[in-house]
């Protein structure tokens, strides 16, 4: 692949969804775009990216932007946020919504590990308090990541990855050499796909956000365009989760961090009247 | 603490262990960073 195919392709990531691609990873691009050309039928990663040029088809284009957005996830990653998420934001925001339901948003969620965790921890809290009602909802840029989220199949290495044993034998069955996850679980969520540039502020409110390791793979143009729409979606007492140690530009006038609570954060309500006026 | 580590990977062994005590369960081919995740799991 050439220098010039690469700037392209950087190019491309960074107008279409604010993607940050690293010019200099040249077997990072390759690794990730070898199965798009295989797939669409070309017979190298540069005659892709030349129909790409020539023919501006949407349908090959997004196949090469959302296989370059793919990230790592695993079940209760970084653990301290699901616990959290159990024990602090769903009991606090349960008292103010007296009844009403808490709304979550997994914003980027890959195969689905993080929002599988997060809906497995509310079947649980809801066996002790039939009134807590949570709804999930989840998305991603990759229309194949949110294929497979939706199927709930994970191979065995990636049930190793995070999920206790416990929670394997009690919400997981055996599906070839796959293992598929409870219907109860999956029925918890809604799927969508989401390019988070797009423009978030009509897509409703939600109380509980999850936007981790997502942002920090975006330009810093496109971080700070998600973090002020963030704030027009999550009410005052809200929360928006980030990556335990994520560096995201924009978020310390849009959001104030929760004291103690690495990667928690609240809507800076003085930040969100400016940006409306 | 009991982790147990096997080649069998079906839920039959896996709740039979449980009920015999195991805190966590490993199954093969094993991975280092699992092994080590696991540990931290079940106390180690």
């Amino acid at each position: 692949v050439t220098a010039e195919e690469i700037a392209q392709i950087v190019a491309l990531c960074r107008v279409r969804a604010g993607l940050k691609v690293a010019a200099d990873k040249t077997y990072l691009i390759e690794s990730r775009l070898a199965p798009v050309a295989r797939r669409e039928g070309y017979d190298s990663i540069s005659d892709l990216i030349a129909a790409i040029r020539d023919r501006r088809e949407e349908p090959l284009i997004w196949a090469t932007v959302e296989a370059m957005a793919g990230g790592e996830t695993s079940f209760y990653r970084d653990r301290d946020p699901f616990r959290q998420f159990r024990e602090e934001i769903v009991p606090q925001l349960a008292r103010s919504r007296a009844g009403g339901p808490i709304k979550v948003w997994s914003a980027a969620c890959a195969t689905g590990q993080e929002v599988y965790s997060l809906a497995i921890g509310a079947g649980e809290m809801a066996e002790s308090d039939p009134s807590l009602k949570i709804e999930f909802a989840a998305s991603d840029l990759s229309r194949a990541a949110l294929e497979r989220a939706q199927s709930g199949l994970f191979n065995q290495f990636e049930v190793q990855r995070g999920l206790p044993i416990r929670q394997l034998a009690r919400y997981f069955e055996k599906d070839g050499e796959q293992w598929r996850i409870a219907a109860e679980v999956r029925r918890r969520v809604r799927w969508r796909r989401i390019n988070l540039i797009a423009g978030l502020r009509q897509i409703g409110r939600f109380d509980v956000v999850f936007c981790r390791y997502v942002l920090s793979h975006m330009t810093d143009e496109a971080q700070r365009k998600v973090v002020e729409d963030l704030t027009f979606i999550l009410p005052e007492d809200g929360v928006l989760v980030l990556g335990l140690k994520e560096q995201v530009a924009g978020i310390g006038e849009a959001f104030q961090p929760v004291v103690g609570r690495p990667g928690l954060y609240r809507p800076n309500p003085e930040f969100r009247a400016a940006a409306a006026a | 603490v009991v982790v147990f580590c096997t080649v069998e990977n079906d839920l039959a062994h896996i709740r039979e262990a449980l009920d015999a005590g195991a805190n966590e369960y490993i199954m093969k081919p094993f991975d280092g960073d699992i092994i080590s995740a696991k540990f931290v799991e079940a106390g180690l």
